[in-house]
């Protein structure tokens, strides 16, 4: 693939240990350990409280334990280049976060910082993600304020897979989009980039379907981490913790 | 110079009717101002009593020291005004309002001095307390524009911030468009004012030098000396400031501080 990084680099080894984050007294995660192995999709559901964005921000360095320990490949977590990790653990957003202007100015929203302006993607690089969002290319001249919610949440997936990362996280990032686009786009994802690690929080059956490995929590603890979770007993599991 | 008339005292006492009028206003009116009105007053009597005796008294000693100690303590008294004006009361503010007005505030007063007014000694009181006196007024409300404005956009652009630090961006990288509308926050009075001087008003120290004999030309020039004085002692200030909070507002994991910002939203 043009755009990613191939064979070994892409190894995505996410190791916490007994990590809990606890906030104002509440804790939000508690004594996690949890291991994320390399090239695989993990889909992570649980009811709303559960800790689920919470455990995506570590991963992303935008909240830092407050007991235990995560590696990254081998290395603590905070001992990498942290503007570095933080890039190239690209995170989407549950709510799009789009700034004033056109489409085109928030793809390239990320090549504005001055020590990543000489990997702006080509002409050829942007239709190609484009396409894999299932976004037309005559929406980059579009202001972002004509744009639908499921447009933006594109958007914001199209700007992550630009930056070229290493793993992708993404917090609901299917709310806004009907079944089969949402079906689509994480289809050409897969396909695309298939040594690309994804991690998503979702409350989207079809989409945790596709993920690999599913992880069910439930106040801020791993419920279970399984391959074989059929989408019947993941509901049971939501509905009776909701 | 001639001098202004002097106001005898009876006759100052029939300014304080005009307060009296706005004052019943107020009470009839039910405005509920009347309170901070009469406290307003009250201190601006006292304050500028007091200032007159001590202007009195500097003027007649005439020592470098006192008058250098002095602007030390107006700069104490301005930072201890910011922090109390932008009720952002962090541990260590002190420690950069202090410096920055200073250096801020300063270095336009020392270059004022020795290359515009020239004045002999430098530390003539009679220059050196209004002049430094007007820069600091200025600059203090400056810096309490850019640092309410400043707190606030980070404050309420937290997913924007956030967004921007998880493209791998610094604090600085991340708030930079905060910095930019609080540095304008800040300069945005001064240059209204100024667009409107000599048009729709007659600047204050321009109208005390006419009222105090000086030739309208004169007036003018220092007009336009001191304007630029002010406005680059704002500039200067809420830009130093601005660099310098950095610290209070991000962590060192350039993340902003939630002791001072709150949580961000969790699930």
């Amino acid at each position: 693939m043009v755009l990613m990084n191939s064979g070994t680099e892409t190894t995505l080894s996410f190791v916490l240990d007994r990590v809990s984050v606890i906030r104002q007294q509440k804790t939000i995660l508690d004594r996690i350990s949890i291991t994320l192995d390399p090239r695989t999709t993990y889909g992570i559901a649980g009811p709303s409280g559960s800790g689920k964005t919470t455990l995506l921000k570590l991963l992303n360095v935008l909240i830092l334990p407050t007991k235990g320990s995560i590696h990254y490949r081998g290395i603590p977590l905070l001992e990498h280049p942290l503007e570095n990790h933080r890039r190239k653990t690209a995170m989407v957003f549950q709510e799009p976060v789009l700034f004033a202007g056109t489409a085109e100015d928030n793809l390239y929203l990320p090549f504005q910082l001055k020590q990543w302006q000489h990997e702006k993607p080509d002409a050829k690089q942007m239709k190609h993600i484009l396409s894999i969002c299932a976004l037309p290319e005559k929406i980059l001249g579009q202001n972002v304020n004509s744009l639908s919610g499921g447009e933006k949440q594109r958007l914001a997936i199209a700007r992550a897979l630009l930056v070229n990362p290493d793993v992708l996280l993404l917090d609901e990032p299917t709310s806004a989009l009907d079944v089969e686009t949402a079906d689509r786009i994480f289809s050409n994802i897969i396909r695309a980039f298939p040594a690309l690690p994804l991690v998503v929080v979702t409350h989207a059956m079809e989409l945790l379907q596709k993920m690999a490995v599913k992880i069910l929590l439930i106040n801020g603890r791993v419920e279970s981490v399984s391959k074989s979770i059929s989408s019947k007993q993941i509901r049971t599991f939501l509905r009776e913790t909701s | 110079m001639n001098g202004a008339l002097d106001i005898s005292l009876w006759r100052l006492s029939l300014a304080y009717l005009l307060f009296l009028v706005i004052f019943i206003i107020t009470w009839r009116k039910n405005l509920r101002l009347e309170k901070d009105m009469a406290v307003s007053v009250i201190r601006m009597t006292v304050q500028l009593a007091i200032l007159g005796y001590i202007l009195t008294f500097l003027f007649k000693i005439n020592l470098w020291y006192v008058i250098t100690g002095i602007y030390l303590l107006m700069i104490f008294f301005a930072s201890q005004t910011v922090i109390k004006r932008s009720g952002l009361h962090f541990k260590g503010m002190y420690k950069i309002l202090f410096p920055a007005i200073l250096l801020g505030c300063g270095t336009v007063l020392v270059f004022f001095i020795l290359f515009i007014v020239h004045n002999q000694p430098w530390y003539d009181p009679r220059y050196f307390i209004p002049l430094s006196g007007m820069m600091l007024g200025n600059s203090m409300n400056g810096s309490v524009l850019a640092l309410e404005r400043f707190y606030n956009e980070i404050n309420q652009n937290r997913l924007q911030i956030e967004t921007w630090i998880a493209f791998g961006a610094t604090a600085k990288e991340a708030s930079r468009d905060a910095f930019r509308k609080a540095y304008r926050a800040s300069l945005m009075p001064m240059l209204t004012s100024m667009t409107g001087m000599g048009l729709v008003f007659l600047p204050g120290m321009m109208t005390g030098q006419i009222l105090g004999g000086s030739p309208p030309i004169t007036a003018i020039k220092y007009q336009i000396a001191i304007m630029s004085g002010i406005l680059t002692s704002i500039a200067l200030t809420a830009y130093i400031i601005l660099t310098l909070e950095y610290v209070h507002f991000f962590d060192h994991f350039h993340l902003p501080k939630e002791n001072i910002f709150g949580l961000a939203k969790q699930k």
